[in-house]
């Protein structure tokens, strides 16, 4: 029962975000330019309209969740006590229930920060800050070790994307340093 | 013709050639690992040594990388579930649960007999039927293209989902992120919101790095952190048993001819090919609730398929000069700059060079099997690398193949938010590949739908009245319907309680 | 490499005497050719000869990379260069008119005149072409059966409304004075499957460069109605011009390279040296028959002025067409 509660919860949760996503590219169909077009054939606007209609749709399928209402009206026809369960044990809370925590949330900052970062700060600091801290939530704590093997993957990948495959990787603050 | 072939032979085993032949292979399966460099990317990088080489020589060497990095794509797959390319997506399905059951070896190597044998058919049917049979590519108007769009759509219905509607939402999300950029019918801009870097749309690349590579690394974080990281079963043996090759051999020889059929077509063949070879497979074979589940021809299968298409989306391009997308677009300029017009005339002006060509493909592909015995064996070890120390190696390296396709930081932030909104779907059980099929053959099926509606000045009885197209489309029908026709049947349900369990 | 230096050594010697009059500025260091498309595209190989000649003729001394950078048809690439390679002396950019396009259509902020136009190396020739059982024999019946009915006609092109082959389309209906917005034009994604649907017989005539047609051109599958220039081409002459017969199209794509803003008058000098006599050695006289380009050249503020002209023209094109409000 707790198990069921909490999906219809999240699945609602959804729902809503589908139709609020749904929403706002519809909205930015209008605009869309309408020029060139032969009549009676479908514009570059058809297809965007129809998407979001069919995914605002499923949005508020998930919101309503008729599925969910059919078998509870079934339940309560079978005669089971079927009724609304009390709400849930509340020990946790919403965010623990999404799955959203500490430990998450720095997970995620270091990879997004990574990539929000790296093309100003430069691939090598960059790389080397994100292995170090990255490597370290993954439960090694070793100091020596992780300064190490940072400062080796980075000069190993940055010399040979650089010069082996010809990528050309941003120095960012190092190059401030080399002028 | 033997005469032509025995002379490509000639040319393409001596000791300088065959030498460069092995070094492409090792070369392009060595990059194409590299997750985001995919074929296309890594013969660009190889273009600028083409006019320091005898045209001969530099055809074998582009030929052996592109099917070097082809294999090396399924290789990521299966080791640390991320797709080198979009061919190879289909494959992470079973290759990944392969090797974290200890069968990464066995996976490998599939894959490499899979490429082999598919790439040999292609090879042999370019050598022998490739003309005629590549008429058949100019039966593909934009109708036809628009009801092969639908059907490889359709074939999502059966894919992963036992939860229709979360399937439908991921097939959306695709299609709408698909809708990005300048829409090539009338030339107006989408959703672009004024940036420049947003005008070609949004990569498969950025897509599948986030989505995958993103999701897969902070999963894998979390999991060693709580402890919960499911123990990866030692490897067992390397190479693949007689027994397992046999019983992958009927899902290797289906997914070679469906791959070579769809793969002839240009645009986005090799990877509908995957697709719609899986899932037929799926219909088809016996014991079809253990695709999914880490079974060998759930890699055996797209494998080929994909190999088969790669190399069938070169025989339009030899026979007519008609070249498709992707690697062909870059196969075409290379023969441009070796002043090799492609065109229905290149055997008989360029003969020499094009029967090397064809010649080195069938050496390509056998030095890649040879290549392969030992590599196998280098890449399974990847398996036994601690999660702690690769897994953030693995970022960096994702990062660098996004970084590489137009240097550009909105592309790094768009993966960011492909990788949030991936590990939201992979934890509540949306399942992705809906999405990658919808965003790669988004724009293709609406251009074709309007392609064929300009065309049939606003008619969609086009659609109906084209042979291929209607056939097609009852096909698409029939395979979105079937299921729930078979739904009651006993081994539907099993299929359904595999999945749900896994 | 050691034949390689040995042969750039050599070329060093005779480098003055190739790359013209002596100039104090000699670059230093790589060189850098941007491409702002995929490998295997126009501007890619446009990047790719340049780079080979000047190297090979030993123009440039040290080498000359190519860096692809796709996006926005070139719009990516130019607010890149134009923003932060401002005054790199070593830095080119391959270009064509599909970049004029991109500024025309106001799909980049950045204009010609906010990078330095260098100079076109060459130029194609645009051209319809049929299939070769068509019943379209020359340009004339085309033209009969567009009058008569502008939608009896289906055209393919390889670039969306509003780029390169539509306005190969656009401009010839308004010389016959067919109203072209009635012309029934079917876009794909590059001129290989606009030429793959006119072939299948699925479209009728396939709008293309010449260099796109070349190869069933030579082996007599389609036939060439038209070329949409002054003069005839130098590799098909028996395909008459559009002017020829009775529709004044003037319609040219030039190749050629731009740099960023601020480069030193002197590094400008020095390349519009260079390109001049890149242009007139038979190294590129060889490369540019491969590629089946025109000779035709311009430089430094001739062609700057050329280019300018060049959008502004478009713009008036595509305000007629409805593009532009």
């Amino acid at each position: 029962m707790d198990i069921a509660t909490r999906g219809s919860l999240r699945t609602r949760l959804e729902g809503l975000v589908i139709l609020l996503v749904a929403g706002g590219y519809l909205w930015e169909t209008f605009d869309i330019p309408d020029f060139y077009q032969l009549p009676d054939t479908p514009g570059p606007k058809t297809f965007p309209e129809l998407l979001g209609l069919v995914f605002a749709f499923m949005g508020l399928w998930l919101l309503v969740s008729p599925a969910d209402i059919m078998a509870r009206i079934r339940a309560k026809g079978a005669g089971v006590a079927a009724s609304v369960p009390p709400a849930a044990p509340a020990q946790e809370s919403l965010l623990a229930r999404l799955g959203i925590d500490g430990y998450f949330v720095a997970l995620w900052v270091v990879v997004l920060a990574y990539l929000w970062f790296m093309p100003d700060v430069g691939f090598p600091v960059a790389t080397f800050v994100l292995l170090f801290a990255f490597t370290w939530l993954l439960g090694e704590k070793r100091l020596h070790i992780l300064f190490g093997l940072s400062l080796g993957v980075t000069a190993v990948v940055f010399f040979g994307f650089k010069y082996g495959l010809n990528v050309r990787l941003p120095l960012g603050v190092l190059d401030l340093l080399a002028s | 013709m033997f005469e032509h072939l025995l002379n490509g032979f000639a040319v393409a085993l001596l000791p300088l050639n065959l030498l460069i032949a092995l070094c492409g292979c090792l070369v392009g399966t060595l990059i194409g690992v590299l997750p985001g460099l995919g074929p296309t990317a890594t013969l660009a990088m190889l273009i600028p040594l083409v006019f320091s080489m005898p045209p001969a020589t530099a055809l074998i060497l582009l030929t052996s990388v592109y099917y070097g990095s082809m294999y090396g794509g399924s290789t990521t797959s299966i080791l640390v579930n991320i797709p080198g390319e979009s061919a190879s997506v289909i494959t992470t399905i079973d290759g990944h649960k392969m090797a974290m059951q200890g069968r990464a070896g066995p996976a490998l190597a599939v894959a490499a007999i899979g490429s082999f044998i598919a790439g040999t058919f292609s090879v042999l049917m370019l050598t022998f039927v490739g003309a005629p049979i590549a008429r058949y590519a100019l039966l593909f108007g934009p109708a036809e293209f628009f009801a092969l769009m639908v059907f490889g759509l359709c074939t999502v219905a059966s894919l992963t989902g036992t939860n229709v509607t979360k399937s439908i939402i991921s097939t959306c999300l695709g299609l709408m992120i698909a809708t990005i950029g300048i829409d090539l019918v009338s030339g107006a801009a989408r959703f672009t919101f004024g940036n420049p870097f947003l005008q070609d749309g949004v990569d498969f690349v950025v897509v599948a790095i986030g989505m995958f590579a993103l999701t897969e690394v902070v999963i894998t974080a979390r999991e060693v952190h709580e402890g919960t990281r499911a123990q990866i079963v030692k490897a067992g043996k390397v190479w693949i048993s007689w027994s397992e090759f046999l019983y992958s051999l009927p899902a290797i020889l289906r997914g070679t001819v469906f791959g070579f059929v769809i793969g002839m077509l240009p645009g986005a063949g090799a990877t509908l090919s995957t697709f719609i070879a899986y899932n037929l497979e799926k219909r088809v074979c016996r014991h079809p609730e253990r695709l999914g589940t880490g079974d060998i021809r759930g890699v055996a299968n797209p494998e080929s398929a994909n190999n088969a298409a790669s190399g069938a989306s070169l025989v339009p391009l030899l026979t007519l000069g008609l070249p498709g997308g992707g690697a062909t677009a870059v196969m075409l300029g290379a023969l441009m700059m070796l002043d090799i017009t492609p065109g229905p005339l290149m055997f008989e002006k360029h003969g020499a060079i094009v029967w090397t060509l064809i010649a080195s493909m069938y050496v390509g592909n056998t030095l890649l099997l040879l290549l392969n015995w030992p590599l196998v064996n280098v890449f399974a070890r990847v398996m036994r690398i601690p999660a702690m120390y690769l897994m953030p190696t693995v970022l960096v390296i994702s990062t660098i193949g996004v970084w590489s396709l137009s240097y550009s930081a909105v592309d790094l932030v768009l993966t960011g938010a492909a990788g949030l909104l991936g590990y939201y779907m992979r934890v509540n059980k949306y399942p992705v590949e809906p999405l990658i099929l919808g965003l790669i053959l988004g724009g293709r099926l609406e251009q074709a739908y309007r392609q064929a509606l300009i065309i049939s000045k606003g008619s969609n009885m086009i659609f109906l009245e084209k042979p291929i197209s209607l056939v097609l489309l009852i096909c698409a029908v029939l395979f979105l319907f079937l299921p729930m026709l078979l739904k009651r049947s006993k081994q539907y349900k099993a299929v359904a309680e595999t999945a749900e369990a896994a | 490499m050691t034949r390689y230096a040995l042969l750039l050594a050599g070329l060093a010697l005779a480098g003055p005497l190739v790359a013209g009059p002596a100039v104090a500025w000699e670059p230093k260091g790589q060189g850098e050719c941007i491409a702002p498309a995929n490998p295997g595209g126009g501007w890619d190989i446009t990047c790719r000869t340049a780079s080979t000649v000047l190297q090979k003729t030993g123009a440039f001394k040290g080498s000359i990379y190519v860096t692809n950078m796709p996006g926005g048809s070139g719009a990516v690439a130019i607010a890149n260069v134009a923003t932060k390679r401002k005054g790199d002396p070593n830095l080119i950019v391959s270009a064509s008119n599909a970049l004029t396009f991109t500024v025309a259509l106001g799909r980049t902020p950045y204009t010609f005149k906010e990078v330095m136009p260098l100079a076109q190396v060459g130029a194609e020739l645009g051209g319809f072409f049929v299939r070769d059982d068509s019943k379209y024999k020359t340009l004339a019946d085309l033209i009969a059966a567009m009058k008569a009915d502008p939608k009896s006609v289906t055209f393919s092109g390889g670039s969306a409304p509003g780029g390169q082959d539509h306005m190969k389309v656009a401009l010839f209906a308004k010389a016959i004075g067919v109203e072209p917005t009635k012309v029934v034009y079917v876009p794909f994604q590059g001129g290989g499957e606009a030429l793959t649907s006119m072939l299948g017989g699925h479209t009728q005539v396939a709008a293309l460069d010449v260099s796109e047609a070349t190869g069933q051109l030579e082996a007599g599958k389609i036939r060439g109605l038209a070329v949409l220039s002054d003069k005839r081409s130098t590799k098909f002459p028996d395909i008459p011009t559009a002017t020829e017969q009775g529709a004044k199209v003037n319609y040219v794509i030039w190749r050629g390279f731009y740099m960023a803003p601020g480069v030193p008058k002197e590094a400008y000098d020095w390349w519009i040296a260079t390109m001049k006599a890149m242009v007139a050695s038979p190294e590129f006289a060889a490369e540019r028959e491969k590629l089946g380009w025109e000779p035709v050249t311009r430089f430094g503020d001739e062609f700057a002025q050329y280019v300018n002209g060049e959008a502004a023209q478009y713009r008036v094109l595509l305000k007629e067409l409805g593009f532009l409000k």
